[in-house]
């Protein structure tokens, strides 16, 4: 049993005004007899952190592999964002994926905040315009969140080894990976998410609502993170609804507050800087008026996909094809966009018997799976089922990582030898639709 | 009956010399962006050609490739346009540029995508650049040196810089670093209060 962090009971004391509430069982110190006999620090350090840092290890090297490749070509959706970053650094150029009215120095992409792109843009401009520059960020965020996850897990009552297990289905779910490698937005947008989710579990609210802001300043999704977080309180904390505490209440208002100025405030030094808007709000105003066009009726088709279709792992498509550099040599280059076969099926499962533990065993890391998932992938499906928006099956990657928190709680409610099947599993499964492969 | 001998050879010979004789030449199997199917060239000149063909192509995404071929050069355009369709040059990024390398006499440069990669006086340079006298992987060298040099200059470029508002972006700037000092400084302070508490 892992030692709840004192920080975490803080958020949760603080907001129900008692200190002896739910979720700070297990905060009292331990009494002298629970003490362990002492031991090697570095026994007790490789004991406690070394199957992390070997799942971090591996992490690292499966986003680090090959991924110079294929020289001159973009993966996915880096035709927009390296294109754009390219453009911001005011490097030469072809023009694909841009309009004849890019400018350099501005960013192109405006139906995205510049955030991610200026950093990507900085570093093409520090270290020079080649592959392994521009995804370096992601590969850096992908091993993070990976972190981030295992610690949110520990704050959220977790045990070690169900971080573990959470962890572990992060590095090995494909889309995650493939993400965590290409120079592409979602990356950047869930690990400040997640770097904010800690922060907030910390009790460190308003830091959080800045971590939130730099999320939103990627992609404007991640004020998504700030409601998960709000959510999870609201659940975690529902019976003191009828007795609110004020104080708590005006702190959380204080980190919305800090939230939209951050983000305003950065919305408009970044296009002051980086686009042609003046105002945070006529950018607004575009991205708004850019997403609400993207609309998509009938079957799906070509990369397009519906929200169902992601629980099925359907909806699949390759990010990038290539035939190699001799016409006619039968040899081809592949990265797809799927995601882990048994992680997506099994996950439907694994958020039902969250949400059940969420009423019966009243777990933080249920409520947080759940309310991560609800406030993650519902706007997502809403704006789909609402208005019909277009929708990838890459805007599951912010959803992931509550499901490998709902993966790793049902996961111990089942005997070890089910559990450790279900490892291997997901291990064949990443073999088999391994998405960076020679054909 | 000398006579109809002499007329048979010579309506054999005017088939030998016309045009429909050389059309007659098939068009391979692609091989590579240089496609050599007399194997004029050495397999380590094949590679290198290949290197320096692919290189262009990932630089500039323009689908440039060749074909070596033992034909008169009166044939080269209608051979070159109908490997050009055959093969697919180009079909990745709607473009291509297309040498049809004859064995004697100079390349010829197909380009059916409209608009051309190259125009007509880049077209002449390329002309220019191939030596039929020298070795053919001279020839391809110097050819293919050529079309990189003017398809990298025509296909990289920066963009004409944007106006942007420094001025304006520091006042947001002073806003933004006022409230992350009000972040850091509320966030410490509710701590503070809750560890005392």
């Amino acid at each position: 049993m892992v030692a709840q962090p004192p920080s975490f009971q803080s958020t949760s004391a603080e907001l129900a005004e008692e200190p002896n509430a739910e979720s700070a069982a297990g905060s009292s110190p331990p009494s002298p007899s629970t003490i362990a006999p002492p031991r090697k620090a570095w026994l007790s350090a490789l004991i406690e952190h070394g199957p992390i840092v070997v799942l971090l290890i591996v992490a690292a090297g499966l986003r680090l592999f090959r991924l110079g490749e294929v020289p001159g070509h973009l993966i996915g959706d880096e035709v927009w964002y390296v294109q754009a970053s390219r453009v911001l650094a005011g490097v030469p150029v072809l023009m694909h994926h841009l309009t004849g009215s890019a400018l350099s120095g501005f960013d192109p992409n405006s139906e995205h905040p510049p955030l991610a792109k200026v950093v990507m843009a900085a570093l093409i401009r520090q270290f020079g315009d080649r592959e392994v520059v521009w995804r370096a960020p992601s590969v850096v965020l992908g091993v993070a969140s990976i972190w981030l996850v295992y610690r949110i897990i520990l704050l959220l009552n977790g045990t070690r080894w169900q971080a573990l297990f959470g962890a572990f289905i992060l590095v090995f779910d494909n889309l995650f990976l493939i993400h965590g490698r290409i120079a592409t937005l979602d990356i950047y947008l869930v690990t400040f998410i997640l770097f904010g989710t800690w922060l907030y579990l910390l009790s460190y609210l308003e830091l959080a609502a800045v971590a939130f802001a730099i999320s939103a300043l990627c992609k404007t999704n991640g004020v998504l993170g700030l409601l998960a977080m709000f959510l999870y309180e609201a659940i975690m904390q529902r019976s003191q609804w009828r007795h609110p505490s004020f104080r708590a209440i005006g702190r959380r208002a204080v980190v919305v507050g800090l939230f939209v100025g951050i983000f305003l405030l950065g919305l408009g030094a970044l296009d002051c800087f980086f686009t042609e808007y003046r105002s945070p709000f006529a950018h607004l105003q575009h991205m708004l008026h850019f997403h609400s066009g993207l609309k998509h009726t009938g079957p799906s088709s070509g990369t397009e996909s519906t929200p169902f279709q992601w629980w099925l792992n359907a909806g699949t498509f390759d990010y990038f094809f290539w035939n190699g550099p001799q016409h006619g040599v039968e040899q081809h280059y592949l990265f797809r966009a799927v995601m882990n076969g048994y992680v997506i099926f099994v996950a439907p499962l694994a958020l039902l018997y969250a949400t059940e533990q969420i009423w019966t065993a009243r777990s933080p890391l249920a409520t947080f799976a759940v309310a991560s998932l609800v406030a993650n992938f519902g706007p997502i499906f809403l704006v789909w089922a609402i208005m019909s928006r277009t929708s990838y099956i890459y805007y599951m990657v912010p959803s992931l990582p509550a499901i490998a928190c709902a993966l790793a709680l049902a996961a111990f409610a089942l005997p070890p030898f089910m559990r450790w099947g279900f490892l291997v599993l997901v291990l064949y499964a990443f073999g088999f639709s391994f998405p960076v492969r020679l054909l | 009956m000398m006579r109809r001998h002499f007329w048979v050879v010579m309506v054999g010979l005017a088939f030998a010399g016309s045009p429909r004789s050389a059309m007659a030449i098939d068009v391979p199997a692609i091989n590579g962006h240089m496609t050599d199917p007399n194997r004029m060239l050495s397999t380590a000149d094949k590679n290198s050609i290949e290197d320096k063909l692919s290189k262009i192509q990932q630089d500039t995404r323009v689908d440039v490739a060749g074909w070596i071929v033992d034909a008169p050069e009166s044939s080269l355009e209608d051979l070159g346009n109908q490997a050009y369709k055959k093969w697919n040059i180009g079909g990745d990024w709607d473009n291509g540029v297309f040498l049809v390398v004859p064995k004697s006499g100079r390349v010829r440069v197909v380009q059916p995508h409209v608009p051309t990669e190259l125009t007509l006086a880049e077209v002449g340079r390329v002309v220019a650049a191939d030596n039929p006298n020298q070795a053919m992987m001279q020839r391809l060298d110097s050819i293919a040196d050529m079309v990189g040099i003017i398809i990298r200059a025509r296909a990289l470029h920066a963009r004409p810089p944007g106006k942007n508002d420094p001025a304006r972006g520091l006042r947001y700037t002073a806003g933004l670093l006022a409230l992350l000092v009000a972040a850091v400084a509320l966030t410490f302070r509710a701590r503070r209060r809750l560890v005392v508490g």
